[in-house]
């Protein structure tokens, strides 16, 4: 099979890689680009465990093959620290307690993330349909969802 | 996944050329939600897939004077952020807001929904009800298509592999039309389509009705037309007895589709009424407030051009 070349950019740098056509974006990031975050849970965009965020808005990787991302801008978890600093969703994801078992949570924070690019004081529903695409076993949602509000709040407050 | 050979046109015209030349086992993939599951699962093994997802020609809502053009790349994201669809074409608005997850809407395209029309496509049942046209375009020249013709027809019919749907128009709708649709579904998000309802209704100066589409998803095989329902409400006063008369002819048509599957029957001839009845609600609502609208200038609002 012939490779073909794309060109990206991931977390703010610029990359050119060569790829099989047949690989699915997730397998792409988390395999050739060590992007760990990035989850496989159903394979069938229902889960949103591999949820990456795609020219500014969340997409399943799982449902994308390596040659759609050529010319794109990609965001995984990875991205968002800073030299060690956490984004303000991961810090209030922590405060709040809305981590347990932690499988859904890259792809919910980054779900939250492209909501808060878009519109940084969304209404609880809104914060509730944006995450209505990431399944979690664990918690709940309800400090899920009080999370990103905690995260909406300090970003106003800055 | 099996393997293939891989194009990413970037125009019209390049892609119905590469049509041409992989007539013989291509694929098309636009956001590619779910023809990547089908190739991921063997379901389906293309030995050329085609993404057509950075052709910018595809991609436009037009508002024109009498009609609506949608591109066929246009996502459900796209359609459901478009002002006008939003305000004055309800029922599209809804299905399309309604569609997978916030995932899937971001990269899933309206024109995927009706080319690869699993019973789950939400858009298709509202397309229907608003008389939508398809453009198909090929190396060879261009035809135009009713999508009802376009379900009804077989396999004549149906896209071939040169082929590339490129729009989905549809009348403009104007201050007589109502358009609803509501879905009753599993969970908010996620749902597969569990049963759609579509209606789209004209009436005149006197309140009484000119036109009516009214359109079942998922109770069969392919979108249900409630064509007695339909006959029923012509030229009768619209308002909330007028649809409730209609409850047993619903029923009647959900039991002659899927009499052979008696366990679905109970329970769809009950949702049915539920269904319908929220969407006839909306109906009499937008009518409702229609004396507060006001024909602003909406022609032509082209979609920024962006690649998702
Ligand atoms: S792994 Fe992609 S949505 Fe579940
Ligand atoms: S924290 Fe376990 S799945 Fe969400
Ligand atoms: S493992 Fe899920 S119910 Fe037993
Ligand atoms: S705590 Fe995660 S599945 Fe029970």
């Amino acid at each position: 099979m012939k490779k073909i070349m794309i060109r990206f950019t991931l977390n703010g740098e610029k990359y050119e890689r060569e790829v099989f056509p047949n690989m699915r974006v997730l397998d792409f990031l988390r395999n050739e680009m060590g992007m760990r975050s990035v989850k496989e849970g159903c394979s069938e965009g229902e889960c949103g465990a591999c949820t990456v965020i795609y020219n500014g808005r969340a997409v399943t990787s799982c449902t994308m093959l390596a040659g759609q991302i050529d010319g794109g801008e990609i965001i995984t978890l990875e991205g968002l620290s800073n030299k060690g600093e956490l984004d303000v969703l991961q810090q209030s994801f922590m405060e709040e307690g809305a981590v347990q078992c932690g499988y859904c949570t890259p792809g919910m924070i980054l779900s939250a993330k492209a909501l808060l690019m878009h519109n940084p004081t969304p209404t609880h529903d809104e914060v509730r349909r944006a995450i209505s695409g990431n399944l979690c076993r664990c918690t709940g949602y309800v400090k899920i969802v009080k999370a990103i509000e905690m995260a909406s709040q300090k970003i106003a407050q800055e | 996944m099996k393997e293939f050979e891989y194009y990413n046109p970037k125009s019209v015209a390049e892609t119905l050329n590469i049509l041409e030349n992989t007539k013989n086992n291509n694929r098309i993939i636009a956001g590619g939600t779910d023809v990547l599951l089908m190739m991921n699962d063997g379901r389906i093994g293309p030995d050329h897939v085609i993404n057509i997802q950075g052709v910018g020609e595809l991609k436009y809502i037009v508002i024109e004077k009498s009609l609506v053009r949608i591109g066929a790349a246009s996502t459900f994201t796209d359609v459901e952020q478009n002002e006008y669809i939003k305000k004055k074409i309800k029922g599209l608005y809804e299905a399309c807001a309604h569609v997978g997850s916030p995932q899937i809407r971001n990269l899933g395209t309206v024109g995927g929904n009706v080319i690869n029309a699993s019973v789950a496509g939400d858009s298709i049942s509202v397309f229907l009800s608003l008389g939508a046209n398809l453009i198909i375009r090929s190396s060879k020249g261009k035809r135009k298509i009713s999508l009802r013709e376009y379900y009804n027809g077989g396999n004549q019919t149906r896209i071939q592999p040169d082929e590339l749907l490129t729009e989905i128009q549809f009348k403009k709708p104007d201050n007589g039309v109502a358009n609803a649709f509501f879905k009753l579904g599993k969970r908010n998000a996620l749902a597969i389509v569990d049963i759609g309802a579509a209606v789209t209704i004209c009436r005149n100066a006197e309140q009484t009705c000119t036109s009516a589409k009214i359109i079942g998803g998922a109770l069969s095989r392919y979108p249900l037309e409630f064509t007695k329902v339909q006959e029923y409400l012509i030229g009768k006063k619209i308002n909330r007895q007028t649809f409730a008369n209609t409850y047993e002819m619903l029923q009647e048509a959900v039991y002659e589709s899927i009499k052979d599957r008696p366990m679905e029957v109970y329970y769809k001839q009950e949702a049915v009424r539920g269904t319908f009845d929220v969407a006839f609600e909306d109906i009499l609502r937008q009518y409702e407030e229609r004396s507060d609208w006001n024909e602003e200038n909406y022609d032509s609002i082209y979609l920024e051009r962006r690649k998702v």
